[in-house]
């Protein structure tokens, strides 16, 4: 009775607790909905049982102490910060997610280290904020960082992030690196992540791309722009950036409102394709095309999930793979196509020709699918082990009751990667749908598939034509700018690709999204002797062997000619004139800039008067090789510096200057392209340089500017009086410098950055900073040369590597300086000097975070070290 | 006994309510839609009305002001869901701007939206009308209207504001530079909120070619060139007997439409070119220039427009369409290309 009457009592006194905590407990539900789902702009997450959350979560964490599995599987990462900075993050949306708290974090890179960092949440959707597994960005202090990387996110786990990017890292695209983790914070086991590496400078240099702007397009959720179109690709306002060119604003945005309205105006015709075209590298763009369809990442919208470089040495675009996805089945349209600049090139014969060229081989010679199910293969136990340390992804019920799908993740991701394989392989091995019917005056084959005809074999049986040609403009008249095809014995083949017409069209009600289709497609042939042959063969990058093309006897279907983005591509050069080479000769003044998009060739004796401002394009093959008596001379016309002579892009590899005198010329700057030297040799190959005179350059920087190529010659150089540095070579390999001499440069004689180079005889002198500066992870050797009365005869920073043998060193103020500057790089130079002299009354040697090995070498004058890690060996 | 039973009831009902809302995730989801509609709603037809009765401005911006505070106790500070209803607001009151204090008023508020976000355009706009009207720095005037010009290059609201500017300060060069720079943009446009276009906003970069009335394969227009003539083609899927056209477009007010002409190939490939002065057309929205030889057209709305082809006979068997247009800008002032 008592008990009953106590137990009554305390029931009636708790009861008020009790609801209290109850109302609190529902109140603290729609609360977080609230704030979930209805305060930010333009962001409507679906909704969230959050019921759920909070009863099943803590009793998935009790059963995973539990059974306090402590092995690592994966890569650990462990976070360490306050109950208190972890809830600051939550305090005011949105922007309390994007300020910094500090931690502590334990990274796998340096196990046995407890580092400072600083910490917050990532991503702009609030399922990254207010689930059980949040996501963060993580930010090492400068002189603490891991390698090159300073930014780490860490995100819940989704394999189509981990997948996609690594297909596209194996398709050589530019993507983040991903890789599974366990994360923990606080100790306690938060489950499996992946650790993504951040898009911004650091990620450019990494992936040898020059500081350069990294726009991002997005305009979704609370990034919308209010009143505003949400189009990327049609406004340059709705982007921001990454990354930028830090040789302007950051709010600078004109080279990307240049590349949109060149976009915006590329189908039109083709002169304005043409110009498209300039901006796109055919390798990287026919290997994007292709990765997209491998992995059926379709994430990167008309308005969002967009990543674009702009890179002004090259003047050209490329897309980086974010946030992709990777869809659970493929889609049978190639052409399948999600955001304005996919749209266009999936138009073009040009890069669907590219597209299909990438993809047989990423498909069958680099096999990447292979690859990634490798991977997958060898983790997913892994993975496995660790998801069932994660309170999200297990179940709370055992496996053999309910099943859990969480775990099958990866072996399901492997299977659809092996059945993608084999749909693209059937798909692309298909005989494309194409069949040809004889005209009065011609022949026609219509091509009615998304598949390339990619060559045609003329069978006759007799009357064989001595040549056939492709009617373009279907005049039946050869014109000049059409390609004959000559006879082999009885038959001709055609080296050229076809395409059938993609068009764009859509229902009433969905305009704004892109839908390509293809439609049947007629080219006509003429030959000599007007007649048709009695069979048509065509291959393509993927059959096996030749097919035989339909015959009709009539034809009266439906077939359109090709359209202004579908011309036809010759697999050798177009025309004979291709390989003429136009002469130029006699003294020419140039009063506007001079583009060269043919092969050039530059007569002994030939003299170029600048204005000013003027410039010299060569986007081609050029040969400018005078003699000793009779140079070739780029001289001023007036008192003003004229601009550059640049030779630029992958088609000007093998061009040859010899014997020339450059004088007065500065540099140039458009909203394309960017060149800071008198001459400027930017993104190519194989070009030889030799007994040229450049002297007196103004405005910009440097004499001569190498960027982005390989396997450049310089021989027999004379730099006088450079305005800032004589040669500067970034971002290039395979350089060999021989024979130079450099007098007075105003700030270095030569600069490397991420380069490698062989220097030998080189001679410089009164620079009035470094005589060679070698810098940002290059490595280069350089063999009996000297160094005279420069400020600094060698400085070897951030992780470069110099090898010295046989140098004169002189009267240097400072003989040799390596340390670290630019914290990106995480460390100092390393410089090895050998059989080498040193004469000066004060031989200086500087080094901070870095290492000097001198070896067999005299030191004549007093020794100065300042610095660790100095060695002198006699 | 009433007020006994009422107490309760009125608990079980509160508990009932809290329980529901937070088990049924949907149910809640639509209750804060609704409510926020609500919230929303309620200052849009208060502030309507003020502005419809001749209320004074200076109520209706105080309506806006009550509405930022109301909001950021709701939300937050920073951007939040109620911020481009705020804009809408301000969007309407602006016109109505007259009087010194009206202006003082409305530039406070001003700055609080451009506080939450800097990228509004017509904010922008704002700020710097404001700024002239206070006599402030020319400097800050113009970075104000090229920061706008930056979110919306095509859009002819700052570029008539700046020339007006350019004019009464007698700042020539920057005059012809800001009449150079309207002509020839194409980029940026301008949505308004709950906007019903088949184009989701009003921009220059897209139209599209309809047959007839056909609802499926409508062919889209992926860019446009401005001041020049260009041939427009549209290949078709299949081969069409054509007597009707549709031009559909969402253009920002202003823009020209200057159709030079008009072939059709069939499928034999011949070209027939069709005598514009021989057909009929006419459009949803815009307005007709007389011209003896061309069809000028010029948009004056936000709405999608159609401009309606009528060739007043069949021609058969056709495959593709090509018209030649130069598009172009209207004047914003009685200057030469300006």
């Amino acid at each position: 009775m008592l008990i009953k009457k106590t137990i009554g009592k305390s029931l009636v006194w708790s009861t008020p607790f009790i609801g209290l905590v109850i109302i609190l407990f529902f109140v603290n539900i729609i609360k977080k909905d609230y704030f979930y789902g209805h305060i930010l702009l333009y962001t409507h997450p679906g909704p969230h049982n959050w019921l759920y959350d909070y009863t099943s979560i803590p009793l998935k964490k009790f059963y995973i102490n539990l059974i306090n599995d402590n092995k690592e599987y994966l890569p650990r990462i462990k976070l360490y910060l306050s109950e208190k900075k972890l809830n600051n993050f939550l305090s005011d949306i949105p922007n309390s997610t994007k300020k910094w708290q500090q931690g502590k974090i334990i990274h796998d890179y340096d196990k046995n280290t407890l580092k400072d960092i600083q910490i917050r949440l990532r991503g702009d959707n609030p399922k990254n904020w207010f689930m059980e597994k949040q996501s963060f960005r993580v930010k090492f202090k400068k002189s603490e960082m891991n390698g090159r990387k300073r930014y780490y996110n860490y995100q819940p786990f989704e394999s189509r992030i981990l997948v996609a990017n690594r297909l596209a890292s194996h398709a050589k695209i530019l993507a983040q690196e991903v890789r599974p983790v366990e994360l923990l914070i606080n100790d306690e086991k938060k489950g499996l992540y992946l650790e993504v590496e951040h898009l911004n400078e650091n990620f450019l240099r990494r992936n040898r791309v020059m500081p350069v702007n990294l726009y991002k397009g997005e305009n979704w959720n609370q990034e919308i722009k209010i009143a505003l179109p949400y189009f990327l690709y049609g406004n340059p306002g709705l982007w921001s950036k990454q990354a930028y060119f830090n040789f302007y604003d950051e709010s600078h945005k004109l080279d990307l409102k240049l590349f949109l309205e060149t976009l915006n105006k590329s189908k039109l015709n083709y002169l304005n394709f043409k110009k498209l075209k300039s901006y796109l590298d055919d390798e990287y763009l026919g290997r994007y095309l292709a990765y997209l369809v491998i992995a059926q990442n379709y994430h990167s919208g008309r308005y969002h999930n967009n990543r674009i470089i702009l890179d002004p040495w090259k003047g050209q675009v490329f897309p980086v793979v974010t946030d992709p996805s990777f869809d659970n089945n493929t889609n049978k349209n190639f052409d399948y196509t999600t955001n304005d600049l996919t749209s266009i090139l999936n138009q073009s014969s040009h890069f669907l020709n590219l597209k299909f060229f990438y993809l047989k081989k990423l498909l069958f010679q680099e096999n990447i699918i292979n690859k990634e199910i490798n991977y997958l293969e060898g983790s997913k136990n892994n993975i496995v082990k660790v998801m069932k340390k994660d309170p999200s992804l297990i179940n709370i019920f055992p496996e053999f009751i309910n099943k859990n799908k969480n775990f099958q993740i990866v072996e399901k991701n492997i299977s659809i990667l092996k059945e993608r394989k084999k749909f693209l392989i059937d798909e692309l091995t298909k005989k494309p749908n194409v069949f040809w019917f004889k005209d009065t005056k011609n022949f026609s084959i219509v091509v009615n598939d998304q598949l390339p005809i990619n060559s045609l074999d003329l069978i006759y049986d007799d009357n064989v034509p001595d040549w056939v040609f492709v009617d373009e403009n279907l005049n039946n008249f050869y014109d000049q700018n059409e390609k004959k095809f000559f006879k082999q014995d009885n038959k001709i083949n055609i080296e050229a690709s076809f395409y059938a017409n993609r068009i764009n069209t859509n229902q009433l009600f969905e305009l704004e999204i892109n839908n390509i289709n293809v439609i049947p497609t007629k080219f006509s042939f003429v030959s000599s002797n007007g007649s048709s042959p009695s069979k048509i063969r065509l291959n393509n990058f993927f059959l096996n062997k030749p097919e035989t093309v339909k015959y009709l006897k009539s034809f009266n279907s439906h077939v359109s000619k090709p359209n202004i983005l579908n011309e036809i591509v010759y697999n050798k050069p177009r025309l004979e004139k291709d390989y003429e080479v136009k002469l130029i000769s006699g003294e020419i003044v140039v009063e506007n800039d001079l583009i060269f998009e043919d092969q050039i060739k530059i007569a002994p004796g030939t003299k170029f008067l600048m204005n000013k401002g003027a410039n010299i394009f060569f986007k081609n093959k050029v040969e400018a090789i005078g003699n000793k008596n009779n140079k070739i001379s780029f001289l001023s016309n007036s008192n003003d510096p004229w601009g550059t002579i640049a030779i630029i892009g992958k088609k000007t590899s093998g061009s040859k200057l010899k014997f020339l005198d450059i004088e007065g010329g500065s540099g140039n700057v458009s909203d394309k392209y960017f060149y800071t030297s008198m001459l400027s040799i930017h993104n190519t190959s194989n070009i030889e340089l030799s007994n040229i005179n450049l002297s007196n350059n103004r405005k910009f920087d440097d004499m001569l500017h190498i960027i982005y190529s390989t396997k450049i010659y310089l021989n027999n150089l004379f730099f006088h009086n450079a305005h800032g540095d004589a040669i500067d070579i970034d971002m290039s390999e395979n350089i060999q410098i021989e024979n130079i001499e450099i007098y007075n440069s105003q700030n270095d004689g030569i600069d490397f950055m991420e380069s490698d180079a062989v220097v030998k005889n080189i001679k410089i002198y009164e620079s009035q900073d470094k005589a060679l500066s070698i810098g940002e992870a290059s490595s280069v050797k350089i063999i009996s040369s000297l160094f005279d009365k420069n400020n600094i005869a060698i400085a070897v920073k951030d992780g470069s590597t110099a090898h010295m043998d046989k140098i004169q060193f002189l009267e240097n103020k400072i003989q040799v300086s390596a340390y670290k500057k630019n914290l990106q790089y995480n460390s100092g130079g390393t410089i090895t000097i050998t059989k080498s002299n040193f004469n000066n009354d004060k031989n200086q040697f500087l080094s901070e975070k870095s290492k000097i090995i001198i070896k067999e070498s005299n030191l004549n004058g007093e020794t100065l070290k300042s610095g660790d890690n100095i060695y002198v060996y006699n | 006994m009433f007020k006994k039973y009422f107490f309760s009831i009125f608990l079980i009902l509160f508990f009932f309510i809290l329980i529901y809302l937070s088990l049924n995730s949907n149910f809640r989801r639509n209750f804060f839609n609704l409510s926020i509609g609500f919230v929303n709603s309620y200052y849009s037809i208060v502030i309507q009305q003020n502005l419809a009765n001749d209320i004074t401005v200076i109520d209706s911006i105080k309506k806006v002001e009550e509405q930022i505070k109301f909001t950021d106790f709701l939300s937050n500070k920073s951007k939040n869901t109620f911020t481009d209803d705020i804009y809408g607001n301000l969007y309407l009151i602006e016109e109505f701007l007259n009087s010194d204090e009206e202006f003082e008023y409305f530039s406070k508020v001003i700055e609080k939206i451009i506080d939450k976000d800097p990228d509004i355009y017509d904010a922008l706009i704002w700020k710097a009308k404001i700024m002239k009207h206070k006599n402030l720095d020319k400097k800050k005037i113009f970075q104000l209207i090229d920061n706008a010009i930056e979110l919306s290059p095509a859009r002819q609201i700052a570029y008539r504001f700046i020339l007006d500017f350019s004019r009464e300060t007698n700042d020539d060069e920057n005059f012809k530079i800001y009449c150079s720079k309207y002509n020839n943009s194409i980029l940026g446009g301008y949505m308004k909120k709950r906007q019903a276009s088949l184009f989701k906003g009003s921009y220059l970069t897209r139209f599209a070619l309809q047959i007839g009335n056909k609802i499926d394969n409508v062919y889209i227009m992926e860019g446009i060139n401005l001041n020049q003539e260009e041939l427009y083609t549209f290949t078709l899927l299949k081969e069409e007997d054509i007597s009707k056209i549709n031009i559909l477009s969402n253009f920002l007010p202003g823009t020209l439409i200057n159709i030079i002409s008009i072939e059709l190939i069939n499928k034999d490939f011949n070209k027939i070119l069709i005598p514009l002065k021989d057909i009929y057309i006419s459009s949803n929205n815009s307005f007709f220039l007389e011209d003896q030889r061309i069809v000028k057209v010029i948009n004056t709305s936000f709405e999608d427009e159609k401009i309606k082809i009528d060739f007043l006979k069949n021609y058969k068997n056709i495959n593709e369409i090509r018209i030649k247009i130069n598009f172009s800008k209207s004047n914003l002032t009685n200057k030469f290309k300006c």
